[in-house]
């Protein structure tokens, strides 16, 4: 759809000239065989096979030389321009009315066969665009290709092509540089028309009807309701610059509106997002109530028995009361410390503060606050020798930790043995908490995650504290990039820390 | 004559409670409810007593009313080297590490029992001016002994061999005794300012002492890990 190229062009004239060439020496080889009415035919024919080559003016200005020629060489009297018989004057007169009409009627089908063409290429094109647009999952990414288009559609490599977008779906109240995103370098005032053009969703330059004295097009990427972006173009000087401007606004409005589409479905998808951490929640707050309940109620009943039969008990009773009312409060501490490290996992996500550590010092230092909840020494602590370094927050995983070993205090039977441990197992470490219970239940296991991952507390029913403390740990383990694994065998039961090592950090010795 | 405390809480029942629990113990005890009353208090007591004699330690609260208490704390480093133990309800480590490498004794995150209260005190009065007095080079507890001016270390009466970078770590450790001493402070006094971020040297290097001091590496009696801040070398006189 853009002007010929000169050697295309060269190629035409060539065929063009070529083809009168083939004519005349038909003409000079019949001549002596037809009289003047046939050969004209002959003319007439090349004429009208040359015009689909030659543009316009050539054809019909080779068709007049043409008849000229004709008349001088095979008319009678031949070798003048004069004309003996009327009838050839006709002829004549015909030959070149006929002549222009063919000659008319080609140049229009060239160039209705080539607008076709044309359109039909913008209409591929635009599809082509229209389906790449659709499959991206982030349109505001092929900002490079819109440009690459235009660059295309304009004719010629650009200096500054450029492509501004406001990529969160809002446009900021000020002209701020940093909302946007640039491709290519714009000087202000470029700037300045960008912005005009963003914020008024109207083309821009030469052929838009607006600021025709810009040396630039600048075009919206507009969108249903809203314009998300403004690109600039230069270099759009051919003779049909309104079809080009209409195809390069095209290609993109439908950036604009996969923009659009984008935005609407992000929001929807945060809002989805904010309503299923509600709900999460919700529920974790519920439960979070109902566990303090237990330990409060102890407490409360023994401290104010404490204080209203006072004279009544018996130094013993009393001491009692007071030890209860030291367990339970440090119940309530660790229930405190779990929620506190859920709602930091939540707020940091998956991006923990690693760093190095070493499992036996996790272990080592679980143990020693562990030790007081074990008066019957249940715990036994099994290490493999020369454990590889892990990275992670050690912090969290001593709570892990602590979880896994205070669930199974509760939940095995008395007096029999717990063993913790670590060891490697291919590429991960695994810290694993063992002991000859049945845990709770696997279908419990599997239900109380789902509690805590749908939100339904419905189901939370009785699960209470282990619940959040296993989900902590679960959260734990995949912030890590690891995961919690449960198996019941007829032995008893194991939770399992898979922790990913990583490439450890170079032995110091090495450089000291 | 009594040791003088400096009690500085903004909560009326804890602070009554501490209060109660240090005069059983001996201690005299003057409280404070927010951090203008206690640089108040702070000021007198030096004004009054010609500057020499001061509190012997201040427990100070994070949180207060009118302000941080670690503002008081850094008020007071530039001066002097009064022990200072930190009670914040506040548990987030890297608060707890700057307040440890600001010059705090010692950090006790609430809720914690008068006992943990008491023997962390017992610590950091035996630590107190140690700049004026020899410092701690001697170390005995349990079958553990390390004698740092003659650099011998022996368990259950043997010998036991370290390398000079085991040594200078458990040195540092034995000067700071019953103290957490932070990763930061480690690094910076063995191995130098340009090792800070080498936490694996510490993992490393501690974990060889475990090995050649502990019975079981796996449950330390002396060597000990706090979580995401540092190690404590266990003093069981406290």
């Amino acid at each position: 759809m853009n002007a010929l190229t000169s050697s295309q062009q060269l190629m035409r004239y060539g065929i063009g000239l070529a083809i009168w060439l083939l004519g005349w020496c038909l003409l000079l080889f019949f001549d002596t065989h037809f009289d003047p009415v046939n050969l004209s035919l002959i003319l007439v024919l090349t004429s009208a096979i040359a015009a689909l080559w030659l543009p316009l003016s050539v054809t019909l200005l080779a068709s007049v030389v043409a008849l000229f020629a004709f008349n001088w060489a095979f008319v009678p009297p031949r070798g003048t321009f004069t004309i003996n018989l009327h009838q050839h004057t006709v002829l004549l007169i015909a030959m070149m009315l006929v002549n222009i009409i063919i000659a008319g009627l080609m140049v229009f089908l060239r160039e209705q066969s080539r607008r076709a063409h044309a359109y039909a290429q913008a209409a591929e094109e635009l599809r082509i665009w229209g389906d790449k647009l659709r499959d991206a999952d982030e349109p505001g990414l092929l900002l490079e290709d819109l440009h690459q288009a235009l660059e295309r559609l304009s004719g010629e490599k650009v200096n500054y092509p450029v492509t501004l977008v406001a990529l969160d779906g809002k446009l900021p109240t000020d002209n701020v540089p940093a909302a946007l995103r640039h491709i290519g370098s714009v000087n202000p005032e470029h700037e300045e028309a960008l912005w005009h053009c963003l914020r008024s969703g109207q083309a821009l330059g030469p052929g838009t009807g607006h600021y025709q004295e810009l040396d630039a097009l600048y075009l919206p990427l507009r969108g249903r309701s809203m314009t998300s972006g403004a690109a600039m173009i230069t270099g759009i000087h051919s003779a049909d610059e309104f079809s080009v401007l209409t195809q390069a606004q095209a290609l993109c409005d439908q950036m604009g509106a996969a923009l659009e589409r984008h935005h609407i479905q992000q929001r929807e998808r945060q809002a989805r997002d904010q309503a299923q951490a509600q709900t999460v929640r919700n529920t974790l707050l519920a439960a979070i109530s109902h566990d303090y309940r237990t330990p409060l109620a102890t407490i409360m009943g023994a401290a104010s028995s404490l204080d209203q039969q006072s004279e009544r008990l018996s130094d013993t009773q009393r001491q009692q009361l007071a030890r209860s009312i030291v367990d339970e409060a440090d119940r309530l501490r660790r229930l405190t410390n779990n929620v506190l490290q859920l709602a930091r996992l939540d707020a940091i996500g998956v991006n923990i503060q690693g760093d190095w550590e070493s499992a036996e010092e996790i272990i080592g230092s679980v143990m020693r606050r562990m030790r007081g909840h074990d008066p019957q020494q249940r715990l036994n602590t099994k290490l493999e020798p020369d454990l590889p370094l892990l990275w992670g927050d050690s912090l969290l995983l001593s709570q892990l930790l602590e979880n896994l070993i205070d669930n199974s205090l509760k939940y095995s039977p008395p007096e029999s043995p717990i063993n913790v441990s670590a060891y490697v197992d291919k590429l991960h470490l695994v810290l694993a908490v063992r002991d000859q219970g049945t845990g709770i239940a696997a279908a419990d296991y599997e239900q109380i995650f789902e509690v805590f991952q749908r939100g339904d507390h419905r189901k939370t029913g009785g699960a209470g504290g282990t619940g959040i403390g296993l989900a902590l740990c679960r959260a734990i383990a995949r912030a890590h990039g690891g995961e919690l694994e449960f198996h019941a065998t007829a032995a008893g039961a194991s939770f399992e820390c898979h922790l990913p090592l990583r490439a450890q950090p170079v032995n110091p010795e090495s450089h000291l | 004559m009594s040791l003088r405390l400096l009690l500085v809480e903004d909560d009326r029942e804890l602070r009554a409670t501490l209060r109660e629990a240090l005069l059983v113990e001996g201690y005299q005890v003057l409280t404070a409810a927010s951090l203008a009353e206690a640089v108040a208090m702070y000021g007198q007591t030096q004004l009054v007593e010609g500057g020499t004699q001061g509190f012997d330690l201040i427990l100070l609260d994070l949180g207060l009313p009118d302000g941080d208490g670690s503002d008081l704390l850094v008020k007071l480093r530039r001066k002097q080297s009064t022990p200072v133990i930190i009670i914040s309800a506040r548990e987030a480590e890297g608060q707890k590490i700057r307040m440890l490498d600001e010059g705090a004794d010692d950090y006790l995150v609430k809720p914690f029992s008068i006992g943990e209260l008491l023997a962390r005190m017992r610590v950091a009065l035996r630590h107190r001016g140690n700049q004026v007095r020899a410092a701690v080079t001697r170390y005995e507890q349990g079958d553990l002994m390390i004698d740092l001016a003659n650099h011998r270390v022996s368990r259950k009466g043997d010998a036991v061999h370290l390398t000079p970078t085991e040594f200078n770590l458990l040195a540092r450790l034995v000067r700071s005794a019953g103290q957490v001493v932070t990763h930061r402070q480690l690094l910076v006094d063995v191995w130098g300012q340009e090792y800070l971020d080498h936490t694996h040297y510490l993992r490393l290097y501690m974990g060889q002492l475990r090995a050649k001091l502990e019975d079981n590496p796996a449950e330390p009696q002396w060597l000990l890990t706090e979580p995401g801040v540092g190690y404590r070398l266990l003093d069981t006189e406290s």
